[in-house]
């Protein structure tokens, strides 16, 4: 994510530079060029007006010092002029003589960089307090309410120790499967709630599906210390329930923990599958890039005791078997619970969103400014003809 | 990476948007500054697009199946070449690809633009800007080629496997370069129209920019052609089926530019339908994409179901309301626009006539296509508009651009007067006239191929005596010719193309057909060969399976040939395709589509076809391009030099001093050899390009034809239910196979076409014909409206023409009277100050 983020920064600035600098340059407050409407350029204007002069001074005094006028009957200068007038005022241009000119104003250059400056320095901040809002924000709809143990984690508490997880990255998040299964303990003849083993700060979480059916009607979910768990009512009778649910669990940087210091200690079995696809990159310089938070999405850090293995994983017989990282432990005493990370995620694109609307307000933040700067350098199209 | 290639195509949407408000900007505020900055911007955003479409490339090639585009269109078991153009095959890809070469075309506009074009920028910014903003907006919202798809697939679904195929791979690049290309016409006109008057340069850099495009969307149009020929099935390589129509309605309009900029160039006339024009043909690429894309060609009610088809109908709107704003309200300020249009019998007019029946063609091809859209939107009824509506008005329209394609090459501009008319028109009148009636004699043409022939080959030598005239005129000095004239060389060259395709689209009228089952070792004659069944061979490739069967064919000469019909399947595709076995000669194809096999016995049932001249399209295409790179290597500050009989050169202006007069220059023995290998040069083209004709199909009618004839007649006429663009004839899918069937077992029954075509209609409705029906008010509608067309249009011409007289006039008288007074009160005054 951060890799990400600085390649575009970088990307991103040197965008602005080259599409800026013309702005900031001293030239830019040289005319570029003049435009007059049915002409081809500045000079094919002088050479009409020009020939319009002589074509009146003709007509006017009877002579003329173009040679070739001089030989043209009254008739035909009149023809002439009427043409090379018709065409001045189809331009929308002064067609007779003596037309006042305007005079060129020409604009200051001094606070020019002052301005742009402040301009500039007001939307960073506005970003970087985006940027910031948006990095540090938490999922808003994580919530809890759900299922079941055999563990006991406090008093009234439990855990399932049979517990087998499935994630599968996704765009700034893995999505989770978790499955496990217990017996009610007959003993228990008060209300009791049963936790379910998973990571810290889940949300989306949803009961996919439970056995026997008919249970999931007599259990309330909550959460226990932000943790999915379940009560069951008392006098439940002793039987054996599988249960299984779906979870998110946020990877705004491309980067997963999994752990749950609430849970603590916690025995029996537990077994997390994480698909790995291939990532060209990662492949290529494997060995450089082992511990950079790039896709593919990976397992790292694992806690002593946790045995990490690569394999691969026939899910459906019409398929090619995928490979998959597998994460288990297996233990009668109690130990900690699960703890590691997730690298390689692929981040979520809301920073990057965010950084280009930020390049976006920059750039049409600046041609506002520009625009706004009044009619100083305003052209005038006549300014530098004859005539 | 992914992520990056995704905020490239973000910062290009904004660099997009930036130039676009810098360009207009930079109306008001014309510093070089802000145009700078914006043309920066959309230099820069090249680069941000290159990166995306690097990333997508990437992604393809190391099957990174987090993307859905490259989980949808790529598979592990493809081969390379076609996980590249996998790139493109698809609509995101599309896009992107688009997009790509769009922002290459500008940069380089924008790069190479001459100085003196420089006061067009600001319109181009916004031009080139709105255009990309629409572009890259879809890259990053309805279109986008980088959105992830999780959970992660190990195996894609792999390309669309009619796609993989070379051709298809080279089609829709140069297809996209062509429409690209267009841009800049459209960008240069738009700038034109809203400065209110051309550059000095206007007009080079836009005949450099349309005669570009206009090549390669000619290669692009080609290559789908031949990619239908090889790999569809039917025979044919152009159905005038709506995607066909979509690349072809552009080409038209800038076919139609082209000679209006000539027009333009010599005589200042028509600047607002060359803006018009240009205009038009960028539009209509995108007019194509939308009725492509948009979904509206399976029903007008689709299109709205994805976010695509609203976009791009908005899009079309806008421009061409744009266009038409600034054609009507600033075109009138344009160089030439306002000015007394004066025609005579000229080149000037006769280039009017192309441009009608150029136009013409693309209203019909336009109409053609859009009216079964229309009708379905307004009456809710569905209708076919195929190929024998098309097939009904274009040879005519043909014979008219092939008619005056001659006689116009031999008039001068600004006057009717054609050199020599007897040498010019007449002998190769009887030349041709001569050469038909021998050849109809002995090859036993019909009349509409002796008809056809006798008129290409008499326009031929016409451009043939117009290159000797303009030989003779400089003196049969051939270097000035190539130096000079290159555009009127390298259009010489062209036209000669096009009149090669016309021939090669003739010879195509006499193709024949049959069919056969032979067991192993089993033979079977057709048209002079002896074709052999020796048996299949099976072989995997990558994702393929190919079931060949190999087929000797032994002509009348004994000379020996392998052809290889094959069926391919693809791993994602379980019908078994069409891959043709096709022995190419000089004169004709022969055509193998093997229809079932029998892979225990060898037993193949093969649909075969004599396809005359299809080889002269293809090399029509050669000889066009040919031309138009010849006209592109002129060297741009000399005009083509236009001299009288008299040696003089009427365009003084433009020629170098020493060519001034050239009665005194004496040719040189090198220079007669030029001019000599020049006219020997288009001799043979020529002749090359009439043989096919000559010699095409001498046995029609001695093989087992593949349907009887009351089969053709009513087959012909009845589409394909579930194909675009075909017949019952042409299509092998199960319905238009059970329509086969249906329709024999009626002609057995006794009843007739009429009946018959009815029974269909009750089935499927009106929409299974492939031509709206004469004898409804609907379609005698449809019908009438080319005929009014060809028939209104020059009427229209002629108004237009008087009407501006008219004004010109008004407006002339009040600037007299005007200038009258201002001269009296100047005269009492003392004279000018």
């Amino acid at each position: 994510m951060i890799l990400t983020l600085l390649l575009a920064v970088v990307m991103s600035l040197l965008v602005l530079w080259f599409v800026l600098t013309p702005l900031l340059s001293a030239q830019n407050f040289e005319m570029f060029s003049a435009s007059y409407k049915g002409f081809s350029d500045e000079g094919e204007l002088a050479r009409v007006i020009t020939f319009r002069d002589r074509l009146m001074t003709r007509l006017t005094s009877g002579a003329s010092e173009d040679t070739k006028l001089s030989t043209l009957s009254d008739d035909e200068c009149f023809g002439l002029l009427v043409s090379v007038c018709l065409r001045l005022r189809r331009a929308e241009l002064p067609y007779l003589p003596e037309i006042t000119q305007p005079k060129r104003n020409r604009g200051d250059s001094g606070r020019i960089n002052l301005d742009f400056s402040l301009l500039l320095g007001l939307l960073t901040v506005v970003f970087s307090c985006l940027l910031s809002a948006a990095a540090f924000a938490q999922p808003t709809d994580a919530r809890a309410s759900a299922p079941p143990p055999l563990a006991v984690l406090e008093p009234g508490v439990y855990a399932p120790q049979m517990n087998r997880y499935m994630v599968a990255p996704a765009q700034g998040h893995v999505i989770g499967h978790h499955m496990s299964s217990f017996v009610v303990p007959s003993a228990e003849s008060e209300e009791f709630t049963v936790v379910l083993p998973l990571p810290e700060k889940v949300y989306d979480w949803q009961l996919v599906s439970i056995r026997p059916e008919a249970m999931q009607q007599s259990l309330e979910f909550i959460s226990w210390q932000g943790t999915p768990a379940f009560r069951i009512p008392k006098g439940s009778q002793s039987l054996l329930v599988e249960l299984s649910s779906e979870f998110k669990l946020s990877a705004f940087s491309g980067k997963v923990r999994w752990q749950n210091d609430a849970i603590g200690q916690l025995p029996g079995e537990q077994v997390l599958v994480l698909f790995t696809p291939e990532g060209a990159l990662h492949s290529l310089l494997g060995s450089v890039l082992g511990g950079v938070n790039i896709w593919p999405p990976r397992i790292g850090s694992v806690a002593s005791g946790v045995k990490l293995q690569e394999r691969t994983l026939q899910m459906d017989p019409s398929r090619p078997p995928r490979k998959v990282q597998i994460v288990s432990r297996s233990d009668e005493q109690k130990q900690p619970f699960l703890s590691f990370e997730i690298l390689g995620v692929t981040p979520s694109r809301l920073p990057l969103q965010l950084l280009g609307g930020w390049i976006g307000a920059v750039l049409l933040g600046t041609a506002l400014w520009v625009g706004l700067r009044g009619g100083r350098w305003r052209i005038d199209r006549q300014s530098t003809l004859p005539g | 990476m992914v992520e990056i290639g995704f905020f490239a195509l973000l910062l290009a949407f904004c660099l997009a948007l930036y130039a676009t408000v810098m360009g207009a900007l930079a109306f008001y505020k014309p510093q070089s500054g802000i145009i700078q900055s914006g043309r920066n911007a959309l230099i820069a955003l090249n680069a941000c697009v290159l990166l995306a479409a690097g990333v997508l490339w990437t992604a393809l090639l190391t099957h990174d199946f987090s993307i859905d585009y490259v989980f949808r269109n790529s598979a592990a078991d493809m081969p390379p070449i076609y996980l590249l153009t996998a790139f493109w095959s698809s609509l995101e890809g599309s896009h992107l690809l688009w997009t790509m070469i769009m922002s290459i075309v500008v940069t380089i506009s924008l790069l190479t633009m001459r100085e003196k074009n420089a006061p067009l920028l600001p319109g181009l910014l916004v031009c080139y800007g709105v255009s990309l903003t629409f572009m890259t907006l879809l890259l990053v919202w309805a279109s986008a080629p980088l959105t992830r798809m999780f959970p992660v697939q190990e195996v894609g679904q792999g390309m669309n496997a009619l796609l993989q195929n070379p051709y298809m791979a080279a089609h829709p690049p140069s297809l996209f370069v062509g429409y690209c290309s267009l841009i800049v016409p459209f960008g240069y006109a738009v700038a034109a129209l809203l400065r209110g008057s051309f550059t000095t340069d206007w007009l080079v850099s836009v005949r450099r920019w349309t005669l570009a495009g206009w090549a390669i969307l000619s290669v692009g149009i080609f290559l789908g052609g031949k990619w239908a020929y090889v790999e569809l099935g039917w025979a044919g390589y152009w159905a005038w089926d709506p995607v066909e129509n979509s690349s072809f309605m552009p080409w038209l309009a800038a076919t139609s530019m082209l000679h209006t900029l000539l027009i333009l160039d010599k005589t200042n006339r028509l600047p607002r339908l060359a803006c018009f024009l240009a205009g038009l043909a960028f539009i209509l690429t995108f007019l194509g994409t939308f009725i492509t894309r948009s979904g509206v060609i399976s029903s007008v009610h689709s299109f709205a179901e994805s976010n695509i088809g609203p976009a791009y109908l908005t899009y079309v709107v806008l421009w061409t309301a744009v266009l038409l704003v600034l054609v009507t309200t600033r075109g009138n300020l344009l160089q030439g626009a306002a000015q007394a249009q004066t025609w005579t019998v000229s080149k000037e007019s006769a280039l009017l006539f192309t441009n009608f029946f150029l136009l013409f063609l693309l209203a019909l091809v336009c109409v053609g296509t859009l009216l079964p859209l229309i009708v379905e939107a307004v009456r809710g009824v569905k209708i076919s508009v195929q190929q024998p509506f098309f097939n009904a008005f274009t040879p005519w329209i043909g014979v008219g651009l092939v008619a005056i394609l001659g006689v116009g090459n031999l008039m001068r501009w600004k006057s009717g007067k054609i050199e020599d008319p007897v040498t010019g028109l007449l002998y190769p009148a009887l030349w041709s006239a001569v050469l038909t009636v021998a050849l109809t004699v002995h090859k036993g043409l019909d009349l509409r191929s002796a008809i056809g022939f006798g008129l290409i080959l008499w326009t031929g030598f016409v451009m043939i005596m117009d290159l000797v005239f303009r030989l003779k005129n400089l003196r049969w000095n051939g270097s000035l010719l190539l130096k000079y004239n290159r555009p009127y060389l390298g259009s010489w060259i062209v036209h000669l193309g096009f009149l090669v395709a016309v021939a090669g689209f003739l010879g195509g009228y006499r193709g024949i057909q049959a069919e056969t089952v032979l067991r192993h070792n089993e033979s079977t004659e057709f048209y002079g060969y002896t074709l052999t069944n020796r048996g299949m061979r099976f072989s995997k490739e990558y994702n393929a399976t190919f079931a060949t069967a190999v087929i000797e064919a032994r002509d009348r000469q004994g000379h020996l040939t392998e052809v290889n019909p094959i069926r391919s399947k693809y791993t994602n595709k379980d019908e078994w395709l069409n891959e043709i076995g096709i022995y190419s000669t000089f004169w004709h194809d022969l055509y193998l589509v093997l229809a079932t096999f029998d892979g225990n016995t060898n037993q193949v049932s093969l649909k075969m076809h004599i396809n005359p001249t299809v080889k002269f399209v293809w090399t029509s295409l050669v000889i066009m391009v040919l031309g138009a790179i010849v006209g592109l290597t002129h060297r741009v500050k000399k005009r083509t030099l236009e001299v009288s009989p008299n040696g003089l050169l009427l365009e003084s202006a433009t020629a170098e001093d020493d060519l001034y007069d050239l009665t005194g220059l004496p040719s040189r023995l090198s220079q007669r050899l030029q001019s000599g290998a020049v006219v020997t040069g288009a001799l043979l083209l020529l002749v090359f390009g009439f043989s096919g004709v000559a010699f095409a199909a001498e046995e029609t009618g001695k093989s087992r034809l593949l349907y009887s004839q009351e089969l053709l007649d009513i087959g012909n006429e009845l589409r394909c239910p579930t194909c675009q663009g075909v017949s019952i004839l042409e299509s092998e899918t199960p319905q238009s196979v059970a329509m086969r069937k249906e329709i024999e077992r009626q002609v057995n029954e006794g009843k007739n076409k009429s009946e018959i075509l009815s029974f269909f209609r009750q089935r499927y409705g009106d929409w299974i014909l492939r031509q709206p029906d004469k004898d409804s008010s609907f379609g005698k509608t449809v019908w009438a409206l080319p005929a009014l067309g060809l028939v209104l249009g020059p009427v229209w011409l002629v108004y237009a023409i008087r009407s501006s007289r008219r004004r010109e006039d008004e407006d002339r008288n009040e600037m007299e009277k005007e200038l009258r007074a201002h001269i009296q009160s100047l005269k009492q005054d003392g004279g000018l100050a």
